[in-house]
């Protein structure tokens, strides 16, 4: 065998590695996009049950449990783009921070196991929520590393990978929330 | 989680009294040991010369270098076995002592620090649970310990003792050495969020020495599941994480978790190896020394090694309130 054809299929089983390692680290942010995914669809299968047990005791908060019956319905309705998805799940997140904050004024609901163990369900999958975020920001990084990263960049040049955004918390969720608004709202 | 200070009073006022009494006793087992010596060594002496007078008699001579000299090594057997009587007579002597002064100031110390919590000095975490963790992952050869503390931390149920662990090295042909596995305090905690996989956070041996080699080596290893990068730099540098499941991973460590680990680390215990098995967390914190041993030939009776005592027992416990462990605000009560 020619040295010239051992160089080539060194060069050709390298392409193919660095190909499948980039295929692999792309795979993930897609899974770690779906992990996102899976736990919004469980945010929004608790909504319904949250409003039915809160309104009975918050007659004054109609507005925000109307607010958040609505978006629900519009994030699950299907035909929206990623960017208003974000958008939509950034004002459900705040609108059940809203929530558990007026609970405190409602002694009676406070001690209702029913409500409590909602609320605990809540809890959980927001800190899932925020894990999943977390392991696609990571699943992002590394991708993006090997995007930019010589010599794997040469690869996904060719193939057309582009760099991935982070996920990042929305200007209104860094600032702090202002609970007045959001009954106004 | 108790102070010093509220120890020091504790101390000045409970355990002083006890120290006192337990001194007595600690005196009347010395003098009990000494007087076992005495009386072993007379009936070995008695038994030497009956040997020597009955070889006298028999073969003409105390020694005979013609001769089995029968009662003479009959008499050294009995000698010998009286010795091997003594060391055990002795050895309960002193298992009695410890046994009661465990009982008196180790528990006292133990419900100090919470009510809820029991104490005993001869039990210890099973092998079974200690397997579980798979923290360490020899074939046991030998495993004991003592000082179980076990109860509940207002909602975290927690169990720790001492554990000695042993396993097999074979070094060449049919040479076979015991190494130690693990030597320390081996800590159970009730988890206080539910999860399916099986998570590892070790010290970060490989990264630390080898830097970014390290860190391929850590990737290829795939024993304890993938590896787990998470995004706070100092916890990066202290652990290294291997687990079923990156989402559920970051779940359980939280940006506080992970803070809190940290600080354990740093402060109270330098050396920490935890895993996350079946909704328990299990942390394995080692120790060269033996642990919770009062001296028998010293006085016990002194402030700064009671005081020892009570911060190791203290500090352990503390780790639920260190890593929040009480907060339940998940669906797992």
């Amino acid at each position: 065998m020619s040295v010239e054809l051992i160089i080539i299929i060194a060069v050709l089983l390298l392409i193919v590695i660095l190909f499948n390692s980039l295929i692999a680290k792309r795979n993930a942010v897609n899974n770690a996009f779906a992990g996102i995914d899976a736990y919004l669809k469980k945010r929004y299968d608790l909504i319904p049950n949250l409003v039915a047990a809160v309104q009975k005791y918050m007659e004054h908060e109609r507005g925000l449990l109307n607010e958040i019956t609505e978006l629900r319905s519009r994030a699950i309705s299907g035909n929206i783009s990623d960017s208003e998805r974000v958008e939509l799940d950034n004002k459900i997140s705040r609108a059940l921070g809203a929530i558990n904050i007026a609970v405190e004024n409602y002694p009676d609901l406070k001690a209702n196991t029913n409500f409590l163990q909602l609320q605990a369900s809540l809890n959980e999958v927001e800190e899932q929520l925020s894990a999943a975020r977390r392991a696609y920001n990571a699943a992002v990084n590394s991708y993006n590393n090997a995007v930019q990263m010589f010599p794997t960049n040469l690869v996904a040049m060719i193939m057309g990978f582009k760099a991935r955004p982070f996920f990042e918390a929305s200007e209104a969720e860094r600032q702090n929330v202002n609970v007045k608004n959001l009954f106004n709202s | 989680m108790k102070t010093i200070e509220e120890f020091k009073n504790f101390f000045d006022n409970v355990l002083h009294i006890d120290l006192n009494m337990l001194e007595h006793k600690r005196q009347q087992t010395v003098k009990l040991i000494f007087k076992n010596i005495l009386i072993y060594l007379g009936i070995i002496i008695a038994l030497v010369f009956v040997g020597l007078f009955v070889n006298k008699i028999i073969y003409g001579d105390f020694f005979n270098e013609q001769e089995y000299n029968i009662p003479l090594i009959v008499a050294i057997v009995f000698s010998i076995s009286t010795i091997i009587l003594l060391f055990q007579k002795n050895g309960k002597v002193i298992q009695e002592f410890i046994y009661n002064f465990k009982k008196v100031i180790i528990e006292k110390i133990v419900k100090f620090i919470n009510e809820n919590l029991n104490y005993s000095p001869t039990e210890y975490i099973p092998p079974e649970q200690f397997i579980k963790s798979d923290i360490f992952r020899d074939r046991l050869y030998k495993y004991y310990g003592d000082d179980l503390v076990s109860g509940v931390v207002d909602k975290t149920e927690i169990k720790f003792s001492e554990i000695h662990a042993w396993k097999i090295v074979e070094s060449g042909e049919d040479k076979r050495k015991k190494q130690p596995i693990f030597d320390g305090i081996f800590f159970i905690a009730d988890f206080h969020k539910n999860f399916n996989g099986k998570y590892f956070i070790l010290p970060d041996f490989a990264q630390k020495r080898f830097g970014g080699l390290g860190k391929f080596f850590q990737k290829m290893s795939f024993s304890r599941g993938k590896l787990i990068e998470l995004e706070n730099p100092d916890f990066e540098r202290e652990f290294v994480v291997y687990g079923s499941d990156q989402i559920e991973a970051r779940y359980l460590l939280s940006s506080s978790m992970m803070e809190r680990i940290l600080k354990l680390k740093q402060g109270k215990f330098p050396y920490l190896f935890i895993s996350l098995v079946d909704s328990c967390l299990y942390i394995a914190l080692p120790f060269k020394k033996k642990l919770f041993e009062p001296s028998v030939f010293r006085s016990n009776n002194d402030y700064k090694k009671t005081e020892e005592f009570f911060s190791l027992i203290n500090d352990t416990v503390s780790i639920v309130e260190e890593l929040n462990l009480n907060t339940r605000i998940w669906t797992k009560e």
